[in-house]
């Protein structure tokens, strides 16, 4: 069983000269800083580490050696690939994770990401594009500190993008959110507070 | 049109079938060694209707359908810990590797041994199954997606609909189908059993009796009896692990009728 290995000082998330047990030169030796309540872009080519990093602090990944300082802090994801049960609806992947919320409410806010007519039909029926929009609402409505996203936006046109983002910001309600692209102009719609180069 | 062609066809196989042996019968020309179709129908037609016939379908049902419910739940317990645990995984893997290659005849005369031909058939049944649920659900849980286990556990998703929709929904088919061959191998394993054991008053005995009278005809008749409540037994069983997924599938027809 993985923890979630990391301590906070209040204010931010630290990784210092973390190293994975495979080799990953870019981040190694890095101290990188996530604050808290704000909104975090990690930007970096392929290969340069940032699924790494979102892994670590998910606890898919272990460290090696290094240090990462944080506490019982409780995350959702936007995995790189959608990590959605085909075989059921867009509302029943939500419910699933977050029982506590009634079906009407997680349909009307899945409405607002997606066509009317797609919210109760299985998963397996949406296009890459759809899967990553709800992907995003399941993300947004579970209850946690941390929002992470792997690329959130591969797959969604400029509009999509934008209405998107919007729906994200409006959802977020002062948690955290670290986001990793590939450049920072995918995440221009949503409002930065940090970016994080690799 | 076409499912219409598809009965026809296989009417057509069965008459095909029937024919063949009415001739190899009228051959062989001794009812000993080969009863034809009508005898046996005829035999078939008097154990329905002797008094004593459901009675015998109800003990050897019950002992075989016990053995068999028993070790579903058992194997699928015992999967799911032991894809949990290592070493109980290598706890259970030369019991496992014992009840599938040791001959069912073994297993049989030592159980009369021990507790005599009483609900031999469910004891029997039992461990004939196990290996086959249990190799086949381990083998499922195995296979299940760990991103998706990953997922779980990062949403804090509740350990009801974690083992529900990831865990059943992985093994589900694969489910289905181990259970049906297991409930196969139960009947002929069972039935054999009462066959040697010479249980009272169950299918077993009276294939026994056949064989004693050499009543081919009845020990036809028996046999169909047996093979037609094999096969009642294996869709029924079928039935009841698939409803949760008929009922989905009939969810999914329904969203895109609409």
């Amino acid at each position: 069983m993985k923890e979630k290995n990391h301590v906070i000082n209040h204010s931010e998330i630290i990784l210092k000269n973390i190293k994975l047990a495979y080799d990953l030169d870019c981040i190694e030796g890095k101290e990188i800083h996530i604050p808290l309540n704000k909104t975090t872009v990690i930007e970096g080519a392929s290969g340069r580490g940032k699924t790494s990093i979102l892994n670590v602090l998910l606890g898919i990944t272990s460290i090696a050696s290094g240090m990462i300082q944080g506490n019982n802090l409780t995350y959702s994801a936007v995995f790189q690939e959608d990590r959605l049960l085909e075989e059921l609806t867009g509302v029943k992947n939500i419910k699933i994770v977050e029982p506590c919320i009634k079906n009407e409410d997680i349909e009307r806010e899945l409405e607002k990401l997606l066509p009317v007519s797609y919210i109760r039909k299985p998963i397996n029926t949406y296009s890459r594009g759809m899967k990553r929009r709800v992907a995003i609402v399941r993300a947004m409505l579970k209850e946690s500190d941390i929002v992470v996203m792997d690329e959130p936006f591969a797959g969604l046109d400029e509009e999509l993008k934008k209405r998107t983002s919007k729906y994200i910001t409006e959802v977020l309600n002062g948690r955290t959110l670290i986001i990793a692209v590939h450049e920072k102009k995918e995440a221009e719609y949503l409002r930065i507070d940090n970016v994080i180069s690799l | 049109m076409k499912n219409f062609i598809t009965v026809i066809k296989r009417i057509s196989i069965g008459l095909i079938y029937i024919l063949g042996w009415q001739m190899l019968s009228m051959w062989v020309g001794n009812k000993i060694l080969i009863a034809g179709p009508y005898e046996v129908f005829e035999a078939l037609v008097r154990i329905v209707n002797a008094e004593e016939f459901w009675g015998i379908i109800k003990n050897s049902l019950i002992n075989i359908m016990t053995g068999f419910t028993l070790a579903l739940l058992f194997s699928t317990v015992m999967a799911f810990a032991a894809f949990h645990a290592e070493y109980l995984r290598m706890l259970l893997s030369p019991a496992i590797h014992i009840c599938k290659s040791v001959p069912v005849a073994s297993f049989i005369i030592l159980i009369l041994i021990w507790t005599g031909s009483e609900g031999i058939a469910s004891v029997i049944s039992f461990i004939i199954a196990v290996p086959v649920i249990y190799s086949g659900t381990l083998r499922g849980f195995m296979d299940t997606d760990k991103k998706l286990i990953d997922m779980a556990r990062i949403f804090r998703m509740k350990s009801y609909y974690k083992i529900y929709y990831i865990y059943f929904w992985q093994i589900r088919k694969r489910f289905g189908s181990d259970a049906a061959l297991a409930l196969g191998m139960c009947f002929k394993a069972g039935v054999a059993a009462e066959v040697i054991g010479v249980a009272k008053n169950t299918l077993g005995e009276q294939i026994y009796l056949s064989k004693i009278y050499l009543n081919t005809d009845e020990l036809f008749a028996w046999t169909i009896v047996i093979m037609v409540l094999a096969f009642a037994m294996e869709k029924a069983v079928k039935l009841v692990l698939g409803g949760m997924e008929i009922i989905h599938e009939r969810k999914k027809s329904c969203n895109k009728s609409q």
